[in-house]
């Protein structure tokens, strides 16, 4: 029987040993220690509410924005505090709120979903999360002082260069922001291996969750839009900090590269918060459709199409900045053809509706609706500034105001309110009020509406973005007043809303026992609240909704009839199977609740705090904290147990430890290759676009570094070399063979340093002189900082040999290692052929 | 290899056609910004100019690729049993598979051509 209260569950514990075990090793610490924890359901509840409280602050801001633009000729806030309030609304709701919210949710379901017991790297997750919030809280900080940073999101040059942004406000959205794209980077790796390889046995990919699909997706985007972002972060954090010229165009630099960067980045993010907002709808929808999502296979090819077409929008915020009409119209075209998936999904969603007995118009229904009505007018206004004639006209004008806004509030805001009242039983075991609920949707939809509609019209009235007050009898002033009402309505609505999912659901709401939307996806499985192990036995599963499809499945996972029923030597753990089929491979051990995480993160975090205030030295040995947690972290990592199998129940059996290429630690390793090799395509674009946009000004040649350089080259390939034969001789047994080859790895690689850094210097080329030297110079510092890291990694790969930890049999952690160690070799040499070659060619 | 690699249940395979408009797209973009600023465009309305033939040859290849694409998914489809009830799991994941790859390939088709259609109105560095 499946346990419809929690009670019967108790019960149940008292006389299984298995449940027992599981309940007793998955429980969180208590007191301070439950800041150890790392299990994602502690996380992702941690997670959502951080985001939320972001929202809340950015919402405030918004206010703040409205009470100002109410009346015409307003004094409430000054220009340059206007400024700072809505740079801080920017980046807020798109930085701390709306990405971040995404993989919250993410994290905390999919597991559930996917009928795994966590992630595969909870303590990444956790780090990634106190990154997250330690970022934030310092990006946010800068406004307690009134230095916050005042040029926009987008953060153009030169107004946010060191000319004329000379305070620390562009530092603290370059820094807190560059710092929390590692919690991005850190979720999407999480989530791409969760989905791939953490599926039970019998969820092969057409029978994944559409949810999933879409992280999937949702995590390739971040790892190919993120690193253009980062890489312009850097290079305007160097631009201000030690004055080398890549945006300045009077030493050859342009302006432009920053919003090539910056949008390469920022229109991929539009859609990498929009495809998780379908993500949810996608889910809701069937469940209160009380139907199979309709034409699933073709809402994969949007989730995916919509993917690849998203990377090819990036010059549509640009249309006006001169570039040749030609390239213009690619975008324009490709803006259009993205409407082609965005569209596939809405049908699809109005198909399942129709297939369906008819629809339960509940809370989260009603927010999903109200999602696809107010995204398709979204969507809409979105092909009419695709279009190059018509943005000419309404760019930066409050047209485009509304335009997003309607994309992202309906794409993004309003799924995840849909969203957390549809899961939260999950967490508390009650449901959110109806009434309640009702409310706060009416006012939050219709305030939307009222407050974003008649933006369009300002802004067709020629009204424009970011001014701090208008004049009166421009016709501009009603629309104002009613747009700050619409505003006022929605933070009502939010309120309302707020009430009832922090305090009165949690103490007054319904108990939601068993799946109490009938829904049909394995998260539903159990009674509310679920457990932090997720389930208690990994299911085989033939079906995409199994709860509907496959009754008495959630009877027998219950009982504990499938995989991993219990855990006799209490360690966490959870399976691994095949891509594609999903077929068990690997009992994979998860860590135990650890402080490293946190530690870690305030130490990376006190690292980009102390870099804004160019404290070096603190920076240092903020560094060094980061680097000893991480040696911390991973010391005991590639257990091996004896015998090197594990019952995992149904006479079966699977080995604990696997060396290879399809672990999931070489996919995190190789998926931080691919992430960082996007920033240094990124760079190499940088390079191109300078020597484009600089006719009359051709790259200097390195002149009499080229003897330097070739031996650079020799020596970074000599360490790979020595790499390859060190981890050759590993798999013999041959000690010395593996100690020897690393050391002379080590060396080759500090002597390549140094002559790649001499080749350099001996030209005389400074990176402060102009805007091609200094891109020299970042490609030597770049290089230079990967080879740092890898001679780290050698060290302490050396001091695992010592102690006993790389064997023939365990060389998981060595073969990470070596791939990064071939990267490098990669980029140096990459780089160098760049620096020296390129330029004596053209 | 490349059979292989685009063999029915290979996530890549899968999206083929994508990678294919991803590749078009990006050779478009740099013929013009590279052409444009070497001087081998054009900016009069009646010219047509090395940089326009250039990009529609790409625009040309990239179709070709997509249209094989198509040809090996549709055979895939057909292998996997085509319109009719799959028989087990293994031929409902192939035709999953063939159909996604499928319908991938056609929207690629379709952006390929969304950008190409410009490059017959409009001159290329105006």
């Amino acid at each position: 029987m499946t346990f419809t209260s929690t009670r019967q569950l108790e019960e149940a514990a008292r006389h299984d040993a298995g449940l027992w075990q599981l309940r007793e090793i998955w429980a969180p610490p208590k007191g301070l220690r439950r800041f150890k924890e790392i299990n994602n359901t502690v996380i992702g509840e941690l997670y959502v509410l951080t985001a939320i409280f972001f929202l809340l602050v950015g919402g405030l801001l918004a206010m703040l924005i409205r009470a100002q633009l109410a009346l015409p000729e307003n004094d409430l806030l000054s220009a340059d505090w206007y400024n700072q309030i809505f740079t801080m609304h920017g980046t807020t709701m798109m930085f701390l709120f709306a990405v971040p919210i995404m993989e919250a949710v993410a994290i905390y379901v999919l597991p559930q979903m996917l009928g795994a017991r966590d992630l595969p790297f909870p303590r990444i997750s956790a780090y990634g999360y106190w990154a997250y919030l330690l970022g934030g809280l310092m990006a946010l900080g800068s406004l307690l002082f009134k230095i916050a940073p005042a040029g926009g999101w987008f953060m153009y040059v030169p107004l946010t260069g060191p000319e004329y942004s000379p305070g620390y406000g562009p530092d603290f959205w370059l820094l807190g922001i560059g710092f929390i794209e590692v919690s991005a980077v850190a979720a999407s790796i999480e989530l791409i291996i969760g989905i791939l390889k953490f599926r039970p046995p019998g969820m092969s990919l057409d029978r994944m969750p559409i949810f999933a699909w879409y992280m999937l997706v949702f995590g390739f985007m971040i790892m190919f839009g993120f690193p253009p972002l980062v890489l312009g972060d850097i290079l305007l954090e160097v631009e201000r900090a030690f004055h080398w010229p890549f945006y300045d165009a009077g030493k050859g630099g342009d302006p432009l590269l920053w919003q090539h960067l910056f949008w390469l980045f920022g229109h991929p993010e539009v859609y990498i918060i929009f495809l998780p907002g379908a993500a949810m709808l996608s889910t809701i929808i069937p469940t209160f459709a009380r139907a199979p999502l309709a034409g699933y296979v073709w809402i994969v090819l949007a989730a995916v199409g919509t993917g690849f077409l998203s990377f090819g929008l990036w010059v549509h915020h640009m249309y006006t900045t001169g570039i040749p009409m030609m390239s213009l119209s690619f975008f324009s075209a490709a803006s259009l053809a993205v409407a082609i998936p965005s569209g596939i999904q809405v049908f699809a969603w109005i198909a399942t509706i129709w297939s369906g007995p008819g629809v339960l118009l509940k809370v989260p229904m009603l927010y999903a609706l109200g999602a696809i009505f107010i995204f398709v007018a979204g969507g809409l206004t979105g092909v009419m500034v695709a279009l190059v004639p018509v943005d000419f006209q309404v760019h930066d004008t409050y047209f485009v105001v509304a335009h997003f806004h309607y994309v992202l509030f309906g794409g993004a805001v309003m799924p995840v309110l849909a969203a957390l009242h549809y899961w939260m039983p999950l967490a508390t075991g009650k449901l959110m009020s109806e009434t309640l609920g009702r409310l706060s949707f009416a006012l939050i939809f219709v305030g939307f509406n009222v407050a974003f509609f008649p933006m369009h019209i300002t802004g067709l009235r020629g009204m424009p973005r970011r001014v701090y007050t208008y004049p009166a009898d421009l016709g501009w002033d009603w629309l104002n007043l009613v747009s700050s009402v619409g505003a006022y309505m929605v933070a009502a609505g939010m309120a309302v809303f707020l009430w009832d999912w922090l305090y009165w659901h949690r103490k007054h709401g319904r108990d939601a026992g068993y799946n109490p939307w009938n829904a049909g996806t394995l998260e539903w499985h159990t009674v509310t609240p679920s457990s932090a192990f997720s389930l208690r036995s990994v299911p085989i599963v033939s079906s995409t909704y199994p709860l509907w499809d496959e009754p008495g499945l959630a009877d027998r996972i219950d009982r504990g009839e499938f995989y991993l029923a219990d855990s006799p030597d209490m360690r966490r753990k959870t399976l691994r199977t095949g891509t594609v089929m999903g077929e068990p491979r690997e009992v994979i051990l998860l860590p135990h609740p650890s402080w490293t995480p946190l530690v870690a993160a305030v130490g990376t975090a006190s690292f980009f705090g102390l870099a804004i205030f160019k404290l070096w030295w603190l920076c240092a040995a903020a560094a060094l904290v980061v680097i000893a947690a991480g040696v911390v972290w991973m010391w005991d990592t590639e257990p091996l147990p004896e015998p090197n199998r594990y019952d995992i129940g149904r006479g079966e059996t699977c080995p604990m430890h696997v060396n290879g290429t399809e672990t999931h630690g070489f996919w995190g390793m190789a998926l931080l290759v691919l992430f960082d090799l996007a920033a240094f395509v990124s760079l190499i674009f940088s390079l191109l676009f300078l020597w484009t946009v600089n006719r009359d000004l051709s790259p200097p040649v390195p002149e009499g570094g080229l003897g330097w350089a070739s031996a650079a080259a020799g020596l970074v390939l000599v360490s790979s070399l020595a790499f390859r034969l060190a981890s050759f001789g590993n798999r013999r047994g041959l000690f010395i063979a593996l100690v020897v080859g690393l050391i002379l790895a080590l060396l080759a690689m500090i002597a390549g340093a140094g002559a790649m850094l001499q080749s350099l210097l001996v030209t005389g080329l400074l990176p402060t002189q102009s805007a091609f030297a200094a891109v020299y110079w970042m490609f030597v510092a770049w290089t230079g900082f990967h080879m740092a890291i890898s001679t780290i990694f050698v060290l302490y790969m050396l001091a695992r040999a010592a102690a006993g930890k790389v064997t023939p049999d365990r060389r998981q952690s060595l073969m990470n290692v070596e791939l990064f160690w071939h990267y490098t070799t990669g980029v140096a040499v990459a780089s160098l052929v760049i620096v020296h070659l390129w330029p004596r060619v053209i | 290899m490349p059979m292989n690699v685009i063999d029915r249940d290979s996530l890549i395979g899968m999206v083929a056609g994508p990678l294919v408009w991803t590749a078009h797209f990006l050779v478009a973009y740099i013929l013009v910004a590279v052409g444009c600023a070497f001087g081998f465009g054009t900016s009069g309305p009646g010219e047509w100019g090395a940089v326009r033939t250039a990009v529609i040859i790409a625009s040309g290849i990239a179709l070709a690729i997509i249209a094989v694409l198509i040809l090996l998914a549709w055979r895939r489809w057909t292998q996997s049993g085509g319109s009719e009830t799959p028989q087990n799991e293994r031929q409902a994941r192939h035709r999953f598979m063939a159909v996604g790859s499928l319908l991938l390939c056609f929207l690629s088709g379709v952006a390929v051509v969304y950008v190409t259609v410009p490059l017959f109105f409009l001159a290329a560095c105006q």
